[in-house]
C-alpha cells in the first residue's frame, strides 16, 4: 500500500511542477510581438528602394524551374510583397529572413576586393572561402534579388554547439534526430537528444537600408524552408548559360558591405520539429543554453578562410 | 504455493515493472527531456497501461481476501479412506494447474513489462521520438492485453 501511496503522490508532485512551467510559457506568449496578417511581425519592414537601370529580378533554380519574375522595381513598390512571394516559393528572399545573429565582413577580410572587382569576382572568392572551409562545390547555391544585391546561402549542416561542424553525418536531409553513440546514452535517456543545424548566408549589398538591426527584424525561417535554400538556389550568380547577367557585372563600390548571417535551429525530443533558436519560447529558451550564437564565433572558420 | 503467494508475486512483477520506467519517467521530466506537454503524455500514456492493472491488483486483494486453505493432511495415502485420498489428488492437480496458469501470467505479464520498459531505454539508440515509439509499441502492447486480463483475471477474480 505504500507504493501505492508513493505513486499517487509522485504523479501529483509530476502536476505541479508542469503546472508551474506551463504558467511560465502562458506568461512568455502573452510578451510576444504583435503580428499582421502576413504573420509578420509589426515592426515596419525597410522600404525597398529601386535601383536606377535594374533589370528585375529574375531567379533560376537548380531543380531546373523555369525562372521567376519576382519583380518590376517601381518607386512605390515595397520589399513585403516581393518577399512574401519569394517566401512561398520557399526561395530565400530579400529583406532576409530574421536571425539574430548577424556579422559584417569587410572589404579588406574579403580579400582584393577593389573598385575594379565585378560582383561576379566577389561571388567567385566567396566561394572559394567556402570550398577552403570545407563547402563543396554543391553546398552552396546563389540568390539574387535586383543588380546590386545577392547572397550566397549554405546547405543546412549539422554543427557542435561551440559552431564547429559535424565530423561524420554533417549533411542534413530531414529533421530526424540522432540515435545514441558511446556515451552519450545517459545523456540522451535522461535530457533526450538534442541537435543543432546551422545555415550560413552571405549577403553582398549596396542598399543602405541593409544594416545590422534590419536582418533582425520579420520572420525567422521556417526549419523545412531553410532546409531546401541549397536545393531552390542556383549554382552560379546569374544563373549560369554562359551570358553575363547585370548582377554579374555590377562594379563593387564603397556602398557594397558584406553581411554573413547564421540562420541556427534546434531540434529537441521536446519539439515537434525543429526550430529557430530565435523563435523559441521562454520555456524552451533552455535547449540553447550551451550554443554559441555570436555569429562571429560561427563563422570563425570560414571567415579566415574568405581573404585566402 | 497457495493463491495469495500467486497474487502476491503478480502484484510484485507489476510494480517491479511498473517502478522502473516511472521513476525514469520522473528523472526525465526533470532532465527536461519532455518539456510539460509531451512529459505528461508519456506519464498518460505509462499509466493508462499500467497502472489500472495495478489499482486492480491492490482492489481485489484488499476487498476479496482468500479464505486460508485447509493445511496439509501429513498422514500417508495408505491410512486415507478413498474419499480423502480423491480430495488429495484433485488438491494435488488444482495446485499443479494454478501453477501453470501462474506460470503463463507471470510470463505474459514479463512480456508486456518489458516491452513498456524497452520504449523508455531502447528510444537513445534509435533515431525516433518517444512518441512515435509509444505509439508503435501500443500495436503489441494491445495483443498481449486481452491474454493478460484473462490470466490475471483467474488469480484476482476467484472468491
Amino acid at each position: 500500500m505504500k507504493i501505492l501511496w508513493l505513486s499517487l503522490a509522485a504523479i501529483c508532485l509530476a502536476l505541479l511542477a508542469g503546472c508551474a512551467e506551463q504558467a511560465a510559457n502562458s506568461s512568455s506568449n502573452t510578451n510576444a510581438k504583435p503580428v499582421n496578417r502576413n504573420g509578420n511581425s509589426s515592426v515596419p519592414t525597410p522600404v525597398q528602394t529601386p535601383t536606377t537601370g535594374s533589370s528585375g529580378n529574375v531567379q533560376a533554380n537548380k531543380s531546373g524551374n523555369q525562372p521567376t519574375n519576382t519583380a518590376q522595381p517601381t518607386p512605390s513598390a515595397t520589399a513585403t510583397p516581393v518577399a512574401e512571394r519569394k517566401k512561398e516559393e520557399g526561395l530565400f528572399s530579400f529583406p532576409p529572413p530574421k536571425t539574430m545573429s548577424v556579422t559584417e565582413i569587410s572589404a579588406a577580410e574579403l580579400a582584393a576586393v577593389t573598385g575594379q572587382t565585378t560582383l561576379a569576382q566577389v561571388s567567385e572568392k566567396l566561394a572559394g572561402g567556402l570550398e577552403r572551409a570545407g563547402y563543396g562545390k554543391n553546398d552552396y547555391s546563389y540568390f539574387w534579388n535586383e543588380r546590386d544585391e545577392f547572397a550566397v546561402v549554405t546547405a543546412m549542416e549539422r554543427v557542435n554547439p561551440d559552431g564547429s561542424a559535424f565530423q561524420t553525418n554533417r549533411w542534413v536531409e530531414d529533421d530526424s534526430l540522432p540515435s545514441a553513440g558511446s556515451g552519450q546514452y545517459l545523456s540522451y535517456l535522461v535530457s533526450g537528444k538534442k541537435v543543432y543545424y546551422r545555415v550560413f548566408a552571405f549577403i553582398i549589398t549596396a542598399r543602405s537600408e541593409r544594416t545590422r538591426r534590419s536582418f533582425q527584424r520579420g520572420s525567422v525561417p521556417e526549419f523545412n524552408t531553410a532546409l531546401n535554400w541549397e536545393n531552390k538556389g542556383d549554382e552560379d550568380l546569374g544563373g549560369g548559360g554562359g551570358e553575363v547577367t547585370p548582377v554579374e557585372s555590377v562594379v563593387w563600390s564603397e556602398k557594397h558591405r558584406c553581411f554573413a548571417l547564421v540562420y541556427l535551429f534546434v531540434n529537441h525530443t521536446s519539439l515537434d520539429a525543429p526550430k529557430s533558436v530565435d523563435a523559441l519560447g521562454k520555456g524552451e529558451i533552455r535547449l540553447t543554453g550551451d550554443l554559441n550564437k555570436d555569429a562571429d564565433a560561427q563563422i570563425k572558420s570560414v571567415r579566415e578562410k574568405l581573404g585566402g | 504455493m497457495t493463491l495469495v503467494d500467486y497474487r502476491k508475486r503478480l502484484i510484485f512483477i507489476w510494480c517491479v515493472g511498473f517502478g522502473i520506467p516511472f521513476v525514469l519517467l520522473f528523472t526525465q521530466f526533470f532532465g527536461g527531456k519532455y518539456g510539460f506537454e509531451k512529459g505528461l503524455e508519456a506519464l498518460g500514456w505509462l499509466t493508462s497501461l499500467t497502472l489500472s492493472t495495478i489499482l486492480l491488483m491492490f482492489g481485489v486483494m484488499v476487498s476479496n481476501p482468500v479464505a486460508p486453505e485447509d493445511p496439509d493432511d501429513p498422514r500417508p495415502d495408505a491410512e486415507l479412506t478413498e474419499e480423502e485420498k480423491k480430495k488429495r489428488r484433485d488438491k494435488a492437480a488444482k495446485s499443479a494447474h494454478e501453477k501453470s496458469v501462474f506460470q503463463l501470467a507471470a510470463g505474459v505479464s514479463i512480456l508486456y513489462l518489458l516491452i513498456i520498459n524497452a520504449v523508455f531505454f531502447l528510444e537513445p539508440l534509435t533515431s525516433d521520438r518517444p512518441q512515435e515509439m509509444m505509439r508503435y509499441y501500443k500495436v503489441f502492447l494491445a495483443a498481449c492485453d486481452s491474454l493478460l486480463s484473462l490470466l490475471l483475471g483467474y488469480f484476482f477474480g476467484k472468491k
